[in-house]
């Protein structure tokens, strides 16, 4: 009897122990458990981040041992680039660039006429068109638009209107040249 | 000094059973689940100290013993208590299952037992019902005899196994659980009766230890038995080791015209302790000697015994929900002690790679220009690409029109269409044929997508074909 009376009272305060030993765990996963993992999560990210960013210098710095030549090569390109697409055209410099090279080229410019600038859909590029009309053999005519074609920056010959003088064997090129701007962050 | 180690660690499941009546201690070491009685032993308390009302007594003569005896194997504690320090009632009840039967004792021991208001513990022990009636021994204790019982266990080091009452462990150690039986025990020139039915006390008496009073007694007190039992006793067990009952020998003997069947406590072959002993002679008198101690033993081994203390074992579902408590607790701590432990090796490996990117900060800033470089690099060429797809190759244009056009065909104008990539030309030829092969020679070139006569018209004044022709050049602007 002594004994059943007693493993009631047992079994009751071992349920007892089960719910707050529960309890106490439940309290530890949250108050604990819960930020250590989430911090851990957080420290993983971060070491697995920091682990590419040395990797990446090490690579770098294993690749290009000798970094000034690397340099001037990058640095060569981009200001080619910048030349090709430059921030800044001097109007009568450029104008008078074209009048060096027709004159070698054996032709004549005729008619210059700066137009409106005009959205090409991008926000870093502007243009600026200019109408061109150049009179001279076929062949000096060939010559130039191969000149302007070579030259550092870049020029976009459009809407095009050759016409041919049937008496002197002179053709007439009427065109709009595009001179593409790069426009910086400013 | 190992030895001394080793026996700190080694498992201590023997038993120290202790029989305490009056001022003398029987003690006796107990095998695990009594499997044999090691060793017994004797002492006299001091002075006239009863043991249960000065237990610094009790402690200090058990303490003696286990130092005397190095009992290093023993664990638990089983203690014996005299009939005397234990309220003890036999009653008869209806029989009952054994949930009600606990319900009614509850009621019944408000009745019988004696002490004015005090906490007290119960236990009983039923005997097998008969004719729709049951005995039970009602037993009790005061709480604060059992909580002086735990402290000097306590203070021994030693787990209360068991509390019990001597008379129960006096007929365990007889095998007569059940049985109908008088016991004579001599001790200190007095010899104690006790009369057991269905295995429980019934009744006793004392009397001086001389054979004829004794004789005397046993007489009156069977009577008394008969008379208030109906239960006429033909066993006695005697303990031979005294002066009064030395007189008696085993066997059938007739007292005051009732025929009595005596045997003395000589137990041999019931127990496996016989090969501990030299002689027949020696093995008799520590039987005699481990009587009270060694049968707690057996009787605190079953389920049917006395006990005031709960065995200790708990249920399934006690032990089930414990565990899990427990293993909760531990899986909780060690999951947190590890995440801890990896937090921290984490925060080490990351000050460690922060340390070797301070290092190569040189190399950061080179591949940051570089990156920078690269970038810029790549919007030029994207955009650079964009137009040159847009551009229509006039100077490769012209060059092929000058290396393609035949003899007789000429050409009056060029004009450029509404898509950068249409052209159309406009001119004269001499015959048709001439003008084919014009055409012919453009789509050959592989330079256009598409090649096609528009107009042709002749012109009768000077007999020469006016044509149109529109050619589309291939997207990428590139005509070479």
């Amino acid at each position: 009897m002594n004994e059943s009376l007693e493993n009631a009272a047992a079994e009751k305060k071992a349920w007892l122990q089960l719910v707050i030993a529960a309890a106490l765990c439940f309290m530890v996963y949250k108050l604990l458990l819960a930020p250590l993992f989430y911090q851990l999560g957080e420290q993983a990210r971060q070491q697995e981040l920091l682990q590419r960013e040395l990797c990446k210098y090490r690579e770098f710095a294993a690749a290009h041992q000798d970094y000034e030549a690397f340099l001037r090569q990058r640095t060569e390109r981009l200001e080619q680039l910048q030349r090709r697409l430059p921030v800044r055209v001097v109007f009568s410099e450029q104008l008078a660039l074209w009048q060096r090279q027709a004159q070698s080229c054996g032709v004549t410019i005729s008619d210059i006429k700066l137009l409106n600038e005009t959205d090409n859909g991008d926000k870093k590029l502007k243009s600026q068109p200019v109408r061109i009309t150049l009179a001279g053999n076929y062949y000096s005519v060939l010559k130039f638009v191969h000149e302007l074609e070579k030259s550092e920056n870049f020029v976009n010959i459009n809407k095009v209107n050759i016409t041919g003088d049937e008496n002197k064997g002179d053709i007439k090129f009427t065109a709009v040249f595009n001179i593409y701007l790069y426009v910086t962050g400013e | 000094m190992i030895k001394k180690i080793v026996e700190r660690f080694k498992r201590k499941d023997d038993c120290l059973c202790v029989a305490v009546t009056g001022r003398q201690l029987t003690a006796a070491v107990v095998g695990d689940k009594g499997s044999g009685v090691f060793k017994v032993m004797q002492k006299t308390l001091p002075d006239a100290a009863e043991a249960l009302v000065v237990p610094e007594v009790l402690q200090d003569a058990l303490e003696q013993l286990l130092r005397e005896n190095k009992l290093a194997s023993v664990g638990k504690l089983l203690l014996v208590l005299d009939g005397d320090a234990v309220f003890l009632q036999r009653l008869v009840l209806p029989q009952m299952p054994q949930a009600e039967l606990r319900e009614a004792l509850k009621w019944e021991a408000e009745e019988y037992v004696p002490f004015a208001g005090k906490p007290y513990r119960l236990d009983y022990l039923a005997a097998p019902p008969a004719e729709g009636m049951q005995a039970v021994l009602l037993a009790a204790l005061p709480q604060e005899v059992l909580a002086q019982l735990f402290e000097l266990s306590r203070r021994l080091q030693l787990k209360l196994a068991a509390v019990t009452v001597l008379p129960l462990a006096q007929a365990a150690f007889l095998q007569q659980r059940q049985g109908n039986f008088l016991l004579a025990k001599e001790r200190e020139g007095v010899v104690k009766l006790t009369a057991f039915i269905d295995g429980l006390p019934a009744a006793a008496a004392q009397v001086y230890a001389d054979t004829a009073a004794v004789e005397k007694e046993v007489a009156a007190l069977a009577a008394t038995v008969w008379q208030k039992y109906n239960v006429q006793l033909r066993n006695i067990f005697y303990t031979d080791g005294g002066v009064a009952l030395a007189a008696w020998q085993e066997g059938v003997r007739e007292l005051y015209g009732q025929q009595y069947c005596l045997a003395a406590a000589d137990f041999t072959g019931k127990l496996s302790w016989q090969g501990g002993f030299l002689n027949d002679a020696e093995r008799r008198q520590c039987a005699a000697a481990a009587l009270t101690a060694a049968g707690s033993a057996l009787l605190a081994d079953g389920d049917d015994g006395i006990n005031f203390i709960s065995s200790g074992e708990t249920t399934g579902k006690v032990k089930a929900a414990r565990y899990l408590a427990a293993a909760l607790l531990l899986v909780t701590a060690a999951v947190w002690c590890g995440a801890y432990a990896y937090n921290l090796y984490q925060i080490s490996r990351i000050e460690k790679l922060q340390q070797q990117i301070a290092v190569m900060d040189v190399w950061r800033q080179r591949y940051a220009a570089a990156q920078l470089a690269e970038r810029s690099i790549r919007e030029y060429d994207a955009r650079i690409a964009a137009l040159e797809n847009k551009q229509f190759g006039w100077g490769s244009f012209l060059e092929l029109l000058g290396r393609t056009i035949p003899q007789g065909c000429w050409l009056n104008r060029v004009q450029q269409g509404e898509s950068q990539h249409e052209v159309f030309l406009y001119g004269k030829a001499e015959s048709l044929g001439e003008l084919e092969k014009f055409i012919s020679s453009l789509q050959g070139s592989g330079s256009f997508t598409g090649v096609e006569l528009r107009e042709s018209k002749e012109e009768r004044a000077n007999g020469l074909l006016g044509y149109t022709v529109r050619a589309v050049a291939e997207g990428s602007g590139q005509n070479e």
